[in-house]
């Protein structure tokens, strides 16, 4: 049976003793998958990344990254995943290319594949141009771009990004979504949140929609969806649970 | 307050001065243990000031020399106004990451200026209260016909940070403009910050070396030299000495003249310098072959880009390695002898031998990168948070940066002071030993506290360095303490100075290997 690249077992995150930020939350994400995680603000999307890239801690539960424990083998599931946050902030004082190559030491990327995938990726964003410059002086969505190809340089098992669509201009998301299919048909594995519903009904095999911290509904997107659109199922369970 | 916008942007500032906010606010228990730590330290820092001050005073007034407590607290509390203002004139007024969320509010340039001078005023004043509140009320308590001299001489304090504030706030001005222009302008920015540092601690203690026969004389010469220099210091002392308030309100009134023309003109430029500060030079790039490093290597290199990115930090934590540099080549052109018959000490030269390690971990202990590294992460801890390394590795490029700006400037002072003053084989291996301790202790002390007190929601890179940033207060106060004291101790028992030394390097180790071994044990999270 294939190994699933992302398994979350009954996560609980808890800020206060009143309010749980994500409940018991379960879900799986297997090889060639692209999973989007749906709902609304504050719904515990965020919190439930930010545990599964490693970045924070969390009370109950398990998260396992290709088999590997969050909790217990960080650094192996590090290793294995790419992470870009909703906001990425980058290093202000270095270049892009400092930047990339940067975080291509640091995920042992040899200099053959480096150089290859940083020159791919820069020319698809449009960003070769620019990469001589301090981070500093790049655009919001310069940054995002960056922080993209920083994420995708070592060929990630897990790719995991929270909002990727917000501030990319149309050609930069074609080429995210071009480029999420590409990892996705080598054996990776994708879960990212977002608000964009016709993105994610296009793009996703999978979808899990949560509310205040609980799961309320996740499967195929064929499954969830059924005859109606995305949309209109997200808005059904939103009223429904009002 | 008429000006409802200053009011406002002060307002908002207040809430971050020392955290006061976050305190008031947060139901977190790590909240309040911070905020206990850094009372503590406060208290730890605040008490001997208060007690060196009032044990100076004491001592003038007791010799007959109190009317000279009023000119040389103004010359003191300037001095220190002087130094730390110009530690932090770079990132209060310009280049705040704040910038352009102020910049859009609808309030005039000066108005922003002034709230940030005030807030600088405001520090100011509480440092000046400190060090110079013991000298008024033993000015009061000893002579006692001059009560209006001593309200006077309180009222002066409110007035006094002014002017050398506005001096170091417009030096730190005009070498970020001047750095700009350049290349490589942190770099730049901190060569010109860390010389006109030394310029002023040069005349500080030129100042208090015109004449050490006794402390009377020193006290008399420094309230005349301040008189000299520093006209302002002269109007304070007429004005408590006549009691009239007319050489007060002159005093007033220039310094707040020239904070007005300050604050006037740097708010004419102030999108000007603020943009150029910002402004970068768009270079093509073209595709060059990139150098692979292993992880370890990655981070030290990244933590180094950090180091000179930063001139506050740079600055801050460098200064007193260039201090130990300076000291030690001026050393080179001075005999023992000729300290020791200035000073009039005897066997002053002998002392300063057996002294030697414990006097160059003075230096050391004033420099700590690894206590301030975590909190400048800021907004990019989850960059670090992360990658795929052990959280130990992180610490490790982080304490390699401070070994590497200590390990240099250690090493040619210890080379330089152990031959100037003839050292014997016992005194040499001392002299290898005790510094390279105190290094290795610094470093694992500062991470330490910064593991246990980061301070990543800055608005500028000043409040993660300095500001009251509870990682490097706490850093410098122990790092002082633990070498201050046994040089102390070594200073009155000569005879036993190896075996002191010896017990304190022991003891520094074994701290230092059970805070390494915390270290190792702790996991690294965005929050």
């Amino acid at each position: 049976m294939m190994q699933a690249v992302l398994e979350i077992k009954n996560f609980t995150k808890a800020y206060s003793q009143e309010k749980k930020a994500a409940d018991h939350l379960s879900l799986t994400v297997m090889p060639g998958e692209i999973h989007g995680f749906i709902g609304h603000n504050g719904a515990g999307k965020t919190t439930t990344i930010r545990a599964v890239v490693g970045v924070m801690d969390f009370d109950e539960g398990e998260i396992l990254i290709a088999g590997h424990s969050v909790k217990r083998e960080p650094v192996i599931c590090k290793l294995l995943t790419a992470y870009i946050p909703d906001n990425p902030d980058l290093y202000d004082y270095v270049t892009g290319i400092q930047y990339l190559n940067y975080m291509a030491d640091m995920f042992s990327v040899d200099k053959t594949h480096r150089e290859e995938r940083i020159a791919k990726y820069a020319e698809w964003f449009g960003l070769t141009g620019s990469l001589g410059n301090l981070v500093s002086s790049y655009s919001h969505g310069m940054k995002q771009k960056l922080a993209l190809i920083g994420a995708f340089v070592h060929k990630p098992k897990l790719l995991v990004l929270d909002e990727p669509f917000v501030g990319l201009d149309p050609e930069a998301a074609f080429h995210l979504k071009k480029i999420m299919r590409e990892l996705c048909s080598q054996g990776s594995g994708i879960f990212f949140s977002t608000h964009v519903l016709d993105v994610a009904e296009k793009l996703c095999d999978k979808v899990s929609i949560i509310k205040q911290g609980k799961m309320v509904i996740s499967g195929s997107m064929e499954d969830v969806r059924g005859s109606g659109s995305l949309e209109d199922v997200f808005m059904e369970v939103v009223e429904h649970e009002k | 307050m008429r000006n409802r916008y200053l009011h406002l942007l002060l307002k908002m500032q207040l809430y971050n001065f020392f955290g006061i906010n976050r305190v008031l606010h947060s139901h977190s228990k790590k909240e309040k243990q911070r905020c206990a730590a850094f009372g503590v330290i406060a208290i730890l820092v605040v008490g001997p000031m208060i007690a060196y001050s009032t044990g100076i005073s004491i001592g003038l007034a007791g010799m007959g020399a109190a009317h000279v407590l009023p000119t040389i607290s103004a010359l003191i509390c300037s001095l220190i106004t002087l130094i730390l203002t110009f530690l932090k004139s770079s990132g209060v007024l310009i280049g705040l990451r704040d910038y352009d969320m102020v910049m859009s509010l609808p309030v005039k340039s000066a108005d922003i200026v002034l709230s940030r001078v005030i807030m600088v005023y405001l520090t100011n004043l509480l440092i000046s209260m400190i060090v110079v509140l013991p000298s008024v009320i033993v000015f009061g308590l000893y002579v006692e016909k001059h009560l209006w001299g001593s309200v006077i001489f309180f009222l002066s304090l409110f007035f006094l940070p002014i002017i050398p504030m506005i001096l170091s706030l417009g030096l730190g001005i005009l070498i970020t403009e001047v750095s700009t222009r350049s290349r490589h302008k942190n770099v730049l920015s901190l060569v010109l910050s860390t010389f006109v540092i030394l310029l002023i601690v040069a005349v500080s203690a030129w100042a208090q070396n015109m004449n050490s026969d006794e402390v009377l004389n020193i006290g008399l010469a420094l309230s005349n030299m301040a008189n000299r220099v520093y006209p302002p210091a002269a109007l304070i002392s007429k004005a408590v000495e006549a009691q009239n308030f007319l050489y007060l309100a002159a005093f007033a009134g220039i310094s707040v003249l020239v904070c007005c023309v300050f604050v006037g003109v740097v708010a004419h430029f102030y999108q000007q310098i603020n943009t150029a500060v910002s402004s970068h030079s768009a270079v093509k790039y073209e595709g060059k072959a990139l150098k692979v490093s292993s992880p370890l290597k990655a981070m030290y290199k990244r933590e180094f880009d950090r180091y000179f990115s930063c001139t506050i930090y740079a600055l801050n934590s460098t200064i007193g390695m260039v201090l130990l540099f300076v000291v030690s080549l001026l050393l080179l052109f001075i005999s023992p002898e000729t300290i020791e018959q200035q000073s009039g000490i005897t066997g002053l030269s002998r002392m300063l031998r057996q002294v030697l390690p414990l006097v160059i971990a003075v230096f050391i202990t004033m420099t700590s990168t690894a206590s301030a590294s975590l909190s400048l992460e800021g907004k990019s801890r989850w960059l670090m948070c992360s990658l795929p390394v052990r959280s130990i590795d992180i610490f490790h490029a982080k304490m390699a940066v401070n070994l590497t700006v200590i390990c240099p400037f250690a090493l040619i002072s210890v080379l330089l002071l152990g031959a100037k003053m003839e050292v014997s084989l016992a005194e040499a291996v001392f002299l290898c030993i005790v510094p390279a301790v105190y290094a290795c202790f610094m470093s694992v002390l500062g991470m330490y506290m910064n593991v246990k007190f980061p301070k990543y929601d800055w608005t500028s890179e000043y409040y993660a360095v300095k500001g009251g940033a509870i990682s490097v207060l706490a850093t410098m106060g122990i790092g002082m303490f633990s070498s201050v004291v046994p040089m102390l101790i070594c200073a009155v028992f000569q005879n036993y100075s190896g075996i002191i030394m010896f017990a304190v390097s022991a003891l520094l180790l074994a701290i230092s290997f059970v805070l390494y071994g915390k270290l190792q044990r702790h996991p690294l999270y965005e929050v």
